[in-house]
């Protein structure tokens, strides 16, 4: 952060301006690629979302418009604050700005303020961390002039409500929509369709009897839902695949999703571990068992959580293992990739889908 | 094509294969500046496989450790990123690994096939190979024969376990019969589909922009062509001279060092029809279909075709010597280091606005730029008696500096109304804080992927050494009697101008 004031809403771009002024001789450039909203309810997610912002900014010049609100506060008050972020590095030339409200009492207010505030001609991206199948007229108003919402599934109980909820924003004002979970699973998406390019690992796919992912349910301040991630990948598989969902029960704390294929079935157990020293809801291994016997293994490297290695064998042959590294993961690129990525993913459009006529 | 079910378009990432890349000539000036680095760069950030393996190929005697130090020092120098990251180089240099031989030695091959097969077995390269043909073109065939006579070059209708590829550096050919009969011979040892002609300004981030920016923008689209624009200059100077490749540039000269590739490159890709997709061969197709509209060169001096060649001057307030003077040139020379050309474009887009392009060594400074400029308006508002009002200019700049600009006329503020030319400006610092991958990262990454979209495809050479090729062969027989025509530090010979202002026009001043 560069400099950093306290300022009435009412003296925002007036602060800003004399910022950018005292910066001149800095060489510091302004710019701007999109406008972020980033709006939480004050409590332990803050610094969570507040991270997010971080990993915008390393990557894009944006302008951040974030809100921390506070319904519960008996007084209404609105504390603002500017701020002139580096992209990337502290000595980066291009620098730019954070807009933050902290709005207790009444939220009425929170478009009114933000409003002003908005650069005209660039993307409007809302990331939406609460939940969004509690009705906020916050979001409906927020939605209004937003060009993408991102919303957090960690946010809420119930993934199916939370897919339904999500598709039917879609479908009523017409948003392209999205989900930090959904992004965290990109490098796995990435790793599946690679590895089962090629025609004959495809049809090995197709004949799948069992696949077993195994996550970390290690809950952490900022994540309890540990387990969407698996559901997401256990989603998109049947979904992509035609794979029908015919039940869904939880033997022994395992989730175990039975399918229907067109001859066979095909089960999905998603099995908890404890890591404490891994992130929560992170995807240890996939492992993936044929009719005809043949076996792929995904496993994450204990010595570098970063690279998978896949391995396949049949009974009579076993192939060299092959690594994977998870570079966009660790940078946050798949977070922000997706906060910035234009249109609804029609694979996550195919997983709401689904999941909304799950019963989990 | 049938999407496969796994794949999201715009979306998903294939991760590249793992893979041995060797590098033919690997004790040369490329590898060093260039390749060693990119690869140190997609490895850092995670672009190649951990199953990467690099293969120098050359006949100095040196062992692995000697061959890995040079190649430290080299990416300390010339990587985009420092400083070294030394636990990553630690961890990289392992997998790097040098081979004794001469091109022709078939003992050799049989040992780089043994290397290359324990290489596999140590680090899961499942076979995949890159060959990178960083030598003297006459090497080319000699290589890839060997390459599969020894059976490192796999056929690739019956081998779809595994894949063997090829890049080869430009120039391909030295014209028009030698272009041709070099594709014949490599296709006697592979398909079209395994060879990758590597130019490396396609690997560029601001090249690759140019069809975004063309066709994802409505705006410029629809004032494409001969009704708006008054004619384009493509740019590409450099200020430095030929360094230590005297000897090849005696036999190249700049047509086929620039002209013929990278210059050609550029104009295609401005003045092409809008592709039916982005695949490889539908963008190709099109690059093809405008080489092939171009009207063959009038020899005529002053008027189409003007060549040059560098005396002693001044560049960056530094002496510098006469081409003639460099190590390696013939005292005598005639060899051009600049040339500027007058091209038609015969089709219905461009019929009557001319392409002017220049590219030289020993140039004020360096710089790549494609303009646009446009038709002045009507003569009948805001124009001052004798006296015309700037054009319109859209600079889209390559290197250095990169970005676009437009220049448009504003009023200047006060009671009176005066015009001043202003420029509206894009530039890539500005906006995407993070810096660019090099062309070459991009391009080896994208052989990895077996993605030739941004690789010169057969017809696209050959189309351009078709229009070349009469040029060389009227210079071989009509030699230069005014050699050096221009001084190192300046902006070409004098006739270039002349050139431009029989047409009422002058080249940008960058």
């Amino acid at each position: 952060m560069l400099l950093e004031e306290s300022v009435a809403p009412e003296k925002i771009s007036e602060t800003l301006g004399r910022i950018w002024n005292s910066l001149e001789k800095a060489r510091k450039m302004r710019a701007s690629l999109f406008n972020l909203i980033l709006y939480t309810e004050k409590g332990p997610r803050t610094p969570y979302v507040q991270k997010i912002t971080q990993a915008v900014t390393e990557k894009f010049p944006s302008r951040i418009l974030f809100i921390s609100a506070d319904k519960n506060a008996k007084e209404e008050s609105v504390r603002s604050k500017v701020a002139v972020l580096p992209v990337g590095s502290e000595d980066s030339e291009i620098a730019c700005d954070l807009i933050e409200f902290e709005v207790s009492g009444s939220c009425k207010r929170i478009p009114h303020l933000i409003l002003p505030h908005i650069l005209p001609d660039l993307p409007v991206y809302l990331l939406w961390a609460e939940d969004p199948t509690l009705q906020d007229p916050v979001e409906d108003e927020l939605e209004k002039f937003a060009t993408r919402i991102i919303f957090d599934s960690e946010s809420t109980c119930n993934l199916p409500s939370f897919a339904a909820t999500l598709l039917e924003r879609k479908e009523k004002h017409g948003i392209d929509i999205a989900d930090l979970n959904w992004a965290r699973t990109e490098s796995w998406r990435d790793v599946l369709s690679t590895t089962f390019y090629a025609q004959e690992k495809l049809a090995d796919l197709k004949d799948a009897q069992t696949i077993q992912i195994v996550y970390n349910a290690r809950e952490s301040s900022f994540f309890c839902h540990t387990r969407i991630q698996s559901i997401y990948i256990a989603s998109w598989l049947a979904s992509q695949l035609g794979w029908k969902i015919k039940k869904v029960d939880e033997k022994k704390e395992s989730l175990n999703f039975l399918c229907a294929k067109e001859k066979e079935n095909v089960t999905i157990s998603l099995i908890p571990t404890n890591q404490a020293a891994l992130p929560a809801g992170m995807i240890l291994s996939l492992e993936l068992k044929t009719y005809q016997d043949s076996h792929y293994s995904f496993l994450r490297s204990p010595e570098n959580t970063q690279q998978i290695t896949v391995t396949f064998s049949t009974k009579t042959f076993c192939e060299f293992p092959s690594h994977f590294l998870f570079a966009k993961g660790a940078a946050g690129q798949s977070l922000v990739k997706e906060i910035c990525h234009k249109g609804t993913s029609e694979h996550f459009m195919n997983v709401l889908l689904l999941l909304k006529q799950t019963n989990l | 094509m049938q999407e496969h079910p796994l794949e999201e378009r715009g979306v998903s990432t294939r991760f590249p294969d793992p893979c041995i890349l060797v590098i033919f000539g690997a004790t040369g000036d490329l590898t060093a500046r260039k390749l060693m680095p990119a690869l140190y760069n997609l490895t850092r950030e995670g672009q190649i496989s951990p199953q990467f393996v690099c293969v120098g190929f050359a006949r100095r005697q040196k062992s692995h450790d000697d061959f890995r130090k040079e190649m430290k020092e080299a990416v300390q120098t010339y990587s985009r990123t420092k400083p070294l990251d030394e636990s990553l180089w630690k961890t990289f240099q392992e997998q790097v690994f040098y081979h004794i031989s001469e091109f022709h030695e078939d003992e050799g091959y049989e040992r780089l096939k043994k290397l290359l097969d324990e290489l596999d077995v140590r680090f899961g390269t499942k076979g995949n190979r890159v060959y990178y043909l960083s030598t003297q073109p006459s090497f080319f065939t000699l290589i890839c024969e060997k390459l599969h006579k020894s059976g490192l070059l796999y056929n690739a209708e019956q081998t779809k376990d595994k894949w063997s590829r090829v890049i080869v550096e430009k120039p391909f050919g030295h014209d028009l019969n030698s272009a041709l009969a070099l594709q014949k011979e490599l296709l006697q040892f592979m398909t079209e589909k395994q060879i990758f002609r590597i130019d490396h300004y396609l690997g560029k981030e601001t090249v690759q922009n140019l069809l975004v920016f063309r066709f994802a923008n409505s705006l410029f689209e629809s004032l494409w062509n001969d009704r708006y624009i008054d004619h384009v200059q493509i740019t590409v100077a450099e200020e430095i001279g030929i360094g230590t490749r005297g000897a090849f540039f005696e036999e190249a000269g700049l047509v086929r060092d620039m002209i013929q590739n990278h210059v050609m490159q550029l104009l295609s890709l401005v003045a092409m029809e809008p592709p039916v997709s982005l695949s490889a061969d539908a963008i190709h197709d099109e690059k093809v279909k405008v080489l092939q509209a171009i009207r063959p060169l009038n020899f005529n001096l002053h008027t189409e075709v003007v060549r040059g060649q560098y005396g002693p001057g001044l560049v960056n307030a530094q002496e510098a010597i006469g081409y003639r003077q460099e190590k390696n040139v013939m005292p005598t020379s005639q060899v051009e280091t600049y040339v500027a050309l007058r091209l038609a474009i015969e089709n219905w887009r461009w019929a009557g606005v001319p392409f002017y392009l220049r590219a030289g060594k020993r140039l004020p400074k360096r710089a790549t730029e494609i303009a646009i400029t446009f038709k002045n308006p009507p003569d009948v508002l805001f124009q001052e008696p004798g006296k015309r009002n700037e054009p319109n200019v859209l600079a889209i700049r390559i290197q250095p500096d990169e970005g676009i600009s437009l220049k448009i006329n504003c009023k200047v503020p006060g009671p009176s109304s005066p015009i001043q030319p202003v420029k509206m400006d894009f530039r890539y610092g500005s906006y995407f804080g993070m810096a660019a991958p090099e062309a070459y990262e991009r391009l080896i990454c994208d052989c990895i992927l077996g993605d030739s979209t941004l690789f010169a495809r057969e017809d696209e050479v050959i189309s351009s050494w078709r229009l070349i090729t009469p040029l060389l062969e009227h210079w071989q027989n009509e030699k230069p009697n005014d050699f050096p025509n221009y001084k190192a530090g300046s902006w070409g010979p004098a006739i270039a101008d002349e050139m431009m202002k029989q047409d009422g026009r002058k080249w940008r001043l960058l």
